[in-house]
């Protein structure tokens, strides 16, 4: 009874979604194309001859019209045959796989820790925000938003790595999971930076959605009721306040992914991001469009099973939201 | 405007500071960024207040020139921002329904893409310089200034005023001046000191990964990179680039919500 | 006995200025008082008060006796035990009153569930009756719907609803036809008043429009700035104001009447 209208506004936003991300990829494609310089030559030893050139165009596909060139790589990417790199020659989809067994957990484990935190701590801020602690826990976050994230990142190396040497400064184990203490060793200070960056930007939301709950009407009719400020709560105000925070879940974790991005270069960590900025310190433009594409990718469909999951909470459509309030 | 509340002073006061350091350190610093006779990661003296780098540089030098660096490109790319975002939120309040939509939707997908990732795919595109992290930077924001102004005209246009203003012979372009600039610049000056913020630090985070503008003008996020590699032996330099974003950052905001209350004094004490 | 004795009710807030002062009546069982006054006289924080509703930075000083217990410094969980079975009270914006993620029957089910004691295949057939009760014209449709759903009349009659679901002694309806159209407004009125009497509640009636308090209160109170201005009988009140006030909002009330009295006329010629 409910499924149907929550169906049809899903297949709604999965055309946006397929669109969009169409948008995305040609924008990808032109923007990359842009880069001055001939790729061909790079592939091509010095002193080359013109037909070397001309052969090395053909491997990279240059040679061939804008158009050609764009249906070509959408064919592959739809394989996900990234391509190979133009600095290794090897292909990067299995590259990119490997790193994304570091960067997905990073990602997900941070993102899970600092929503942990931001919960009670923001709704905290809002239940006692007339207190002296609420309003230092409410300056804390307002803090936690100006703190850069590698900054964070370089002081937990110096604290806990350094100077009282229980974690490692940075890598991961060579042999990647299968040393799972190893790995873990090495993802604790990377989480606890993205996590203690992302949960003062949450607690910021989850504080403002809990006070527009708690100077509500409907809480007020509640408790008119005879129900508790508690139960009031419980019955109305969890729903209600999920709905905001919710809708800005999709953005929150886009951040988080991107936090990973930047901290996998403070700690060294063979992920994904780590794998962006070499790319792009070395111009390899395939490497390049192989991990925006997949990043484009995590990042819409988070954004979609954020949408998903608010329009499963909040049935009314053009729900105000507080997307305005981010960025 | 009445200098209001004591966010907004407190905000300005800082902001300014560093506006202040910044423009002192287009004529002057203590030492000049190639002078290199200071002796490798000298501790803080009365020499060189905040030590020397490994190249024994004079930090307070390099971090004032950081200063400056930070504003620039925070101004610049704000300004882009606010043009591009603007101009294109004017026209898709005033365009008809579809075309209205279809922009709608693409701000929406610009928006949930976080500015640091936008801002790294232009540097892709055009490779690592001062220029490239402003307008990547200018780029990502515009779409923030542009779903906020085109909410705004939205709303404006819908308003019985502007019918009148139409009816007595208005033309577009004086109502745009008259009615639609006086009723938006207040929420577009608090939205423009918060991206400053955002700006800065994104243009930091640019420039620690090695995407900004190449060495010796370095920003507080390439001496934050520096200053990896020796941070056991000199912690200092790796702390204080940070607490200078820091501060600018809270002050930016601060000044953002003394605006704000300002502006709109109903508001109910929250952030 | 279910009185209300009000005696010397202040409300300040926390700097110490006065909202209310010096209120005080008194509410017999079965009778029905109005609280008569414009916006910021301080009527709706009366209401508040007296079921512990009100704001954090606000506080309530005299004396506030229902079933001869004093409640005006009375904790949460006392006020609990009143609220809802004791007292009762509907609010003016019925859309904002209700919780817009719940649907009608759901939002109807708790309070049928705790002060009724019903389950399952009762509480469902409760919560329709309870909707029909209000003179809801669908009620199974009504109850699947959401807020957003149904017609700032129906939202009324089911805010109206969520009050009797809890078998209040005493009802305080607070401005409850202020944000409706005028011909809702007289159903509403009319459909209270018949519940009203069924059951034999109390009324406090909260309203700024002299022409709908006279149609369904016996006693009233004038409010200004927080101030009782004057108190008494309805009819005598209106016939024999003692203050000026009471004076201009009757001649202006009366002016209005006349001025329809006239459009009629016209019309009927």
């Amino acid at each position: 009874m409910v499924k149907h209208p929550l169906l049809r506004y899903l297949s709604r936003r999965l055309i946006i979604l397929l669109s969009s991300f169409a948008v995305a990829l040609v924008a990808l494609f032109v923007l990359l194309r842009v880069i001055p310089g001939d790729p061909a030559a790079t592939l091509a030893p010095i002193g080359a001859t013109p037909q070397q050139i001309a052969a090395a165009r053909h491997l990279v596909g240059t040679d061939q019209t804008l158009l050609s060139q764009f249906i070509h790589w959408v064919s592959q990417i739809s394989t996900f045959h990234l391509g190979n790199s133009l600095i290794s020659g090897s292909p990067i989809a299995p590259e990119i796989a490997s790193r994304l067994r570091i960067t997905i957990p990073l990602t997900l484990i941070s993102f899970a820790i600092a929503i942990l935190i931001a919960v009670p701590v923001g709704y905290l801020a809002a239940q006692r925000s007339s207190t002296w602690y609420g309003r230092v826990l409410n300056t804390i976050s307002q803090f936690g938003i100006a703190i850069p994230i590698f900054w964070v990142g370089l002081i937990f190396i110096y604290s806990f790595a350094l100077r009282l040497m229980i974690l490692p400064a940075g890598g991961f184990p060579p042999n990647g999971w299968s040393d799972f203490g190893g790995s873990l060793k090495s993802l604790v200070l990377p989480v606890a930076t993205i996590s203690f960056v992302m949960s003062a930007s949450l607690t910021r939301y989850v504080r403002s959605a809990t006070l527009d709950v708690l100077n509500s009407e409907y809480l007020r009719t509640a408790r008119a009721l005879g129900f508790s400020q508690r139960q009031a709560i419980w019955n109305h105000g969890v729903r209600n306040a999920a709905s905001p925070i919710i809708s800005i879940l999709g953005i929150e974790l886009a951040t988080t992914f991107v936090g990973a991005v930047v901290v996998e270069t403070v700690f060294a960590l063979p992920g994904l991001g780590s794998m962006l900025v070499r790319a792009i310190q070395e111009s390899d433009y395939v490497s390049m469009q192989g991990v925006l594409f997949v990043s484009t990718l995590v990042v819409m469909m988070s954004g979609f099973f954020a949408d998903a999951l608010q329009k499963w909470v909040d049935p009314r459509l053009n729900r105000f939201s507080i997307k305005s309030e981010t960025q | 405007m009445k200098l209001g509340n004591p966010r907004m002073r407190a905000g300005a006061t800082i902001v300014g500071l560093i506006v202040l350091i910044a423009s002192i350190s287009l004529i002057w610093t203590p030492f000049s960024i190639n002078d290199m006779s200071g002796g490798r990661l000298i501790s803080p003296s009365w020499h060189h207040w905040l030590g020397t780098d490994t190249l024994g540089r004079d930090q307070l030098s390099r971090l004032m020139i950081g200063s400056r660096i930070a504003v620039l490109v925070g101004v610049s790319s704000v300004l882009i921002g606010l043009l591009v975002g603007v101009s294109i939120g004017l026209l898709a309040g005033f365009a008809q329904r579809r075309i209205d939509d279809l922009v709608s939707s693409i701000l929406d997908i610009l928006i949930a893409f976080p500015t640091l990732l936008l801002a790294m795919l232009i540097v892709a595109a055009r490779g690592a310089s001062r220029i490239s992290a402003i307008l990547a930077i200018g780029f990502g924001i515009s779409a923030v200034f542009a779903r906020l102004t085109r909410l705004l005209t939205r709303t404006i246009l819908s308003k019985d005023f502007i019918t009148a203003a139409r009816i007595s012979g208005t033309s577009w372009p004086r109502i745009v001046l008259l009615h639609i600039y006086p009723n938006i610049w207040p929420t577009l000056l608090v939205a423009a000191a918060l991206q400053f913020g955002i700006a800065g630090l994104a243009e930091a985070s640019l420039s620690y990964l090695g995407l900004g503008a190449p060495p010796p003008n370095d920003s507080w996020g390439s001496l934050l990179q520096q200053a990896q590699n020796t941070v056991y032996t000199s912690p200092l330099a790796a702390i204080v680039p940070g607490l200078l974003l820091i501060i600018l950052v809270v002050g930016v905001n601060l000044l953002a919500d003394g605006l704000r209350l300002n502006f709109d004094p109903n508001l109910r004490g929250r952030s | 006995m279910s009185a209300l004795f009000i005696e010397n009710l202040a409300i300040e807030t926390k700097l110490g200025e006065k909202l209310v002062d010096s209120l005080s009546f008194e509410l017999v069982p079965g009778g029905r008082v109005g609280i008569l006054g414009e916006s910021g006289s301080g009527k709706s924080l009366t209401s508040l008060a007296i079921t512990g509703l009100l704001d954090s930075n606000l506080k309530a000083t005299g004396s506030i006796r229902y079933n001869g217990v004093e409640y005006v410094s009375a904790n949460e969980r006392d006020f609990c035990k009143v609220r809802g079975s004791g007292i009762g009270i509907v609010f003016q914006d019925p859309l904002a009153s209700l919780d817009p993620l719940m649907k009608i029957g759901n939002q109807l089910g708790k309070p049928l569930r705790k002060h009724q004691g019903l389950r399952g295949d009762e509480l469902t057939a409760a919560v329709e009756a309870a909707l029909a009760e209000v003179k809801i014209a669908s009620p199974y449709r009504t109850a699947h719907s959401y807020p957003h759903e149904i017609s700032g009349g129906e939202r009324q009659r089911v805010a109206l609803a969520l009050a009797l679901a809890c078998r209040p002694k005493i009802l305080i309806a607070d401005e409850i036809t202020t944000s409706l159209d005028v011909s809702v407004q007289a159903e509403i009125l009319l459909l209270l008043e018949s519940i009203i009497r069924e059951k034999g509640m109390s009324l406090i009636f909260i309203t700024h429009d002299i022409a709908v308090a006279s149609q369904i209160v016996d006693d009233v109170l004038v409010l200004r700035n927080g101030t009782l201005i004057e108190s008494g009988n309805l009819r005598l009140v209106l016939a024999t104001p003692k203050s000026d006030y009471v004076r201009t909002l009757i001649a202006s009330a009366r002016s209005l009447d006349q001025l329809l009295g006239k459009i009629e006329q016209s019309r009927a010629k």
